[in-house]
């Protein structure tokens, strides 16, 4: 972990704190550090010896006692009331909402699928062509039919090349977009705990 | 060591090592350390209580591009190590009452 990483983890875990306050522990941690550099120390020893990230955040986390958790206003009576009479409206709108949310995340896979589909389509063509090749052969005789022969032995080969390429590329867009739907989870989740910590 | 106790004596460390001249985080930690275990991480609580404590003020300056926090011991900051160096008289003639005692008992058998 360098400098920026280390700052970068720090200021995640300390998402829940005020946004002033959480400023300035980034740039306490990042002047000592930078003085330490300064100083001639390296900076991977640097941030090796302040410790883990989690246990900074969790000592200053226990330390914030002067910042409650402001409690959420109770809902009163006539709110419920209000909210169950409106489910006629905002029900189909809820249900319309997760209805994107999850259209959105099969978009996302589209790429993924397209790509798996097409790699054993690939493979089973190439298949197809090299398993037929004796049977060309037999069909249209030797030497007249060589260049048939030729076009079929390469068309195969480069189709069986798109079906290796194909599953390479399934793997790595089934990992990124894996990877960008935690991202876009975690940015989700993380906006909405900040509203409810101004609330 | 008693965390608490440990806590109470670095806080009067960081003052006093703000009193020849004002001071930064890095060269606070470097003062001290000779004499008590101290991390970033124990100091940053500690000069955030003495500065919400009145007992330092702070302000930055720019240096090699980028921004220290200096710390500056307050009149306020002043008080509090002479309350402590008076208080401690009380806990070092207990001390010494201590260490006298535990001395002779154990010479007795």
């Amino acid at each position: 972990m360098n400098k920026q990483e280390f700052l970068n983890a720090l200021e995640r875990s300390l998402q829940s704190i005020p946004y002033e306050e959480r400023m300035r522990t980034i740039a306490y941690y990042e002047e000592l550090i930078d003085d330490r550099l300064e100083a001639g120390e390296e900076e991977s020893f640097i941030i090796h010896s302040l410790g883990s990230v989690e246990s900074i955040a969790r000592d200053i986390l226990s330390g914030e006692e002067a910042y409650p958790i402001p409690e959420r206003p109770r809902k009163s009576g006539l709110t419920i009331a209000l909210l169950v009479l409106g489910f006629p409206l905002w029900g189909p709108l809820l249900i319309v909402a997760f209805v994107l949310i999850f259209i959105f995340y099969l978009l996302l896979f589209l790429p993924v699928l397209i790509l798996g589909v097409l790699s054993p389509s690939f493979l089973l063509s190439a298949l197809l062509g090299l398993v037929g090749l004796p049977f060309l052969a037999l069909e249209s005789g030797l030497p007249q039919g060589f260049p048939a022969l030729l076009l079929q032995g390469g068309a195969s080969l480069f189709l069986l090349g798109l079906s290796l390429l194909c599953a390479v590329g399934t793997v790595y867009t089934a990992k990124s977009v894996v990877k960008l739907g935690k991202v876009v989870w975690r940015a989700l989740l993380s906006r909405f705990q900040r509203r409810r910590n101004e609330a | 060591m008693d965390a608490q106790l440990k806590k109470g004596l670095i806080e009067i460390c960081v003052l006093v090592s703000l009193k020849p001249q004002d001071s930064y985080g890095y060269q606070i930690i470097k003062d001290i350390s000779p004499y008590t275990q101290l991390s970033e991480s124990t100091l940053y609580p500690i000069l955030k209580r003495l500065e919400a404590a009145g007992h330092v003020t702070t302000y930055s300056i720019a240096h090699n591009g980028r921004l220290r926090k200096y710390y500056h011991l307050t009149p306020k900051g002043q008080e509090k190590i002479r309350e402590f160096l008076v208080e401690w008289q009380d806990v070092m003639r207990v001390y010494r009452f201590i260490a006298g005692q535990s001395e002779q008992r154990e010479e007795e058998p």
